[in-house]
Formats: C-alpha cells, structure tokens, sequence
C-alpha cells in the first residue's frame, strides 16, 4: 500500500501524467475546433468549381458508373449553366496517394485543368499550372484523344518539359485519361460537337 | 530583459533566418512567392507566440526529463489549429504551402525558442520573443521571395509586372544562391554597425580619459 502511494508520488508517474494531462487537453480543443472548422465536402467541391470554371450556377449531372474505366472513378460531374460541364475524376495511384483532377469542357475543348487533391502524395512540389495548361488546355474531346506522361496521342503537340515528379505525374495523366474517357463515353461535350 | 533588446534580438541581432540559420527548410520551399512567405510568416509567428507563452506559464509544472514531447505536444497542437483555420478560410494558400504547414511542428526555430527562451522566462518577455522571433522570420523570408519571385517570374503577389524573368531564381539552386547572397549581406551589415558601435565606443572612452587627465592636471596645478 506504501509502495504504491510513494509510486504515485514518484516523478516518472508526475511526468506521465503531465504529458497525459496535455495530450487530452490538446485534444479536447482539437476536436472543438475540427467541429467548427470542417470543410464539407459540399464546400470543397464549390471552391474547385469556382477555381476551374466561371458560371453562376453548376447542376450535378448522375454518374453511370458502368462508362467508367477499370481502376478509375468519377467524383463528380456537373453542368454550367452555359452547358460546360465540370469533370472530377481520379485514376491510377502516383508516388504516395491518386491525384484527383477536374477538367472543365466546353464546345469539345478541354478549358482548364486542375489538380483538386493529391491525396497524401507528398512528391508533387514540382506540378506547376504551366504543365497542366501546355498539356492538356485545348486539346479537343475527340475519339483518339489520349495522354501519356510524355504527350498526346491522336493531337496536340508533346508538352516541352514533363515535371521531375514521374510517378505524381503520371497519376495525374491517368485521372485526366479517365475523365476524358468517360466525357467521350457518354458524349458530354460542353455544348456545341 | 527590455522589449528593446527582446525586439532587436528577435528582428536584427538574432535573427532566425540570417543569424541563427534556423527554418531554413520553410524559408527556402516557400520563398518562391511574396504571398505565400507572408502566409507562413503569419503561421509561424501564431505558433511561436502561443507556444512560448503557454510553454512559460507551464515552465514550473513540466519536469524536465519530459520537456522535449510536452513541447511538441503543444507545438503540434497549435500548428493544427493554424492548418484547420488556413483550410477553412484560407483554401489557395493552404493548398500552396501543402505539406510545409504541418511541417511547422518540426521547425527547429519554435522548439528552440521554447527549450532555450520561453521555458526560463516569464510569460510576458516569452510572449514578445515569440513575436518578435516571428516578425524576424517573416522579414527574412519576405525579402527572400520579393527577390525570387521578382526576378524568377517577373510578377509580385501573382501580379506580372514585367515578361523579363532568369528562371533560377524561381528554383531551388535560386532559392540558395539568394539565400546565402543575403546571410552574406546580413553579416557583412551586421560587423559594420558593430565596427562602428566600437569605433563609438573606443571614441567615447578616449574622450573620457581625456577628461579625467585633464581634471588631474588642473587639480595638480592648483595644489601646486
């Protein structure tokens, strides 16, 4: 009984317990302040919306998850009100983690390209918006349409410079293929074509 | 200790980044833009302000042996406030600086200002320290990304001021060069005023002997 109250007493258990004391602290406030400051997946997709293309209102449009293609997914689609449609689609796995990217479409022409989330790959310092714009802005949607990590097939001109991160990179290409794939699919070419 | 001293020693004196050669890795990664070294000026000073006082009024409470992880814990707590509050409110420069915020817990600039400052002071110099360490940092990276993002993209806050650009600079090779040109320019600035402060000084000490030799003189005569 002694030995155990003087164990109590010992500065091993007090350092213990202060370490444990700031830890449940730390993460009682934690909690709170993750409750109140969630982004909701609803937020996150308006802010790509807002980055990738310009309109006054989107329409989400249902996904056939049959016209996807095999180790691919479609997160989202939606329509513009001038009717582009907004693509987020993610496809093979780069360095760490599968790049989500968004395409935004309109008249049969790829318009912008972003990379929405890199999911934990932490090796993509070097994807710049230059490599996504001479990549894969204005090529247009038509059936031969294809990127590898060097270039186009079926059109376009090879980009000059790929980044230094291959694998991250070629995550990338992947997603974009897919979403294009999958706009081609079901004929979804922003408008006029 | 005077906010004077605290204030020199955490902007000019010791400066983090130019005298102290602490946070080199953020300074270094995130010097590419004006916009976002003053985003992780901003953090950087947030989490150095309230880990040094937090980690002063606790400075009697956590045993020494388990310093260390207490002031991680802290650290690593305020760090994930300032990321929650940057992805909520701050989207574009959350994203810029990626993986560099949470990065902040192991800046070797906060756990030193905690272990050798903020755990022997009160609570009130900490807090100062914490913020003039961090008006230091953001200073130094601050002219470290007008400099490279100037010259390596010809734009300013993602304005494009000029189509001239040396691409270099907007590198990691540029990023050294600018870095070691300005510790280089630093210290050279720094023994200058020193050299002078001395100068001064050996002036002022001159005079003063003078004036002692010469009341010396004068009381000699008038006892003669």
């Amino acid at each position: 009984m002694t030995q155990a109250k003087s164990s109590f007493k010992s500065t091993p258990f007090f350092a213990v317990m202060v370490l444990v004391i700031i830890a449940l602290v730390s993460g009682v406030i934690l909690s709170v302040l993750s409750d109140v400051l969630y982004v909701t997946d609803e937020e996150r997709t308006n802010r790509d919306l807002a980055k990738v293309y310009t309109s006054d209102s989107f329409t989400a449009i249902d996904i056939d998850a049959s016209a996807v293609a095999d180790g691919g997914s479609i997160i989202y689609l939606y329509e513009a009100a001038d009717g582009a449609v907004v693509i987020k689609a993610s496809g093979a796995k780069g360095w760490k983690g599968s790049a989500e990217v968004v395409l935004a479409v309109k008249d049969g022409k790829i318009v912008n390209a972003i990379i929405s989330s890199y999911n934990g790959d932490d090796k993509t310092a070097s994807i710049k918006t230059s490599h996504l714009e001479s990549m894969f802005v204005g090529q247009e949607l038509d059936g031969d349409l294809e990127f590898t990590s060097t270039g186009v097939v079926g059109g376009g001109d090879l980009i000059t410079a790929a980044p230094s991160s291959k694998y991250s990179w070629s995550s990338v290409i992947s997603g974009v293929n897919v979403a294009v794939d999958y706009l081609q699919a079901k004929n979804l070419t922003g408008g006029s074509n | 200790m005077k906010v004077k001293d605290i204030a020199l020693d955490g902007v000019v004196r010791q400066n983090p980044v130019f005298k102290l050669v602490l946070g080199t890795c953020p300074a270094l990664a995130v010097s590419t833009s004006l916009a976002n070294a003053i985003g992780m000026g901003a953090a950087v000073i947030f989490v150095l302000m309230c880990s040094n006082i937090l980690i002063s009024l606790l400075r009697n409470v956590i045993p020494s042996k388990v310093r260390i992880p207490a002031f991680i814990m802290i650290i690593a707590t305020f760090v994930t406030v300032v990321i929650l509050v940057f992805e909520k409110f701050l989207p574009d420069l959350y994203d810029s600086l990626g993986m560099f915020l949470p990065l902040i817990v192991v800046n070797c600039l906060i756990l030193a200002r905690a272990e050798a400052f903020a755990s022997v002071n009160k609570v009130g110099a900490a807090a100062l320290d914490g913020l003039f360490m961090g008006i230091g940092f953001t200073l130094a990276l601050s002219v470290m990304a007008f400099i490279r993002e100037l010259l390596g993209t010809g734009c300013l806050f993602g304005v494009q001021l000029w189509d001239f650009s040396i691409g270099i600079f907007a590198s990691s090779a540029g990023g050294f060069l600018v870095y070691g040109l300005l510790i280089a320019a630093f210290v050279a600035g720094s023994n200058a005023v020193s050299k002078k402060q001395k100068q001064k000084q050996a002036a002022a000490e001159k005079a003063a002997k003078l004036q002692v030799a010469q009341a010396v003189a004068a009381s000699e005569a008038e006892v003669k």
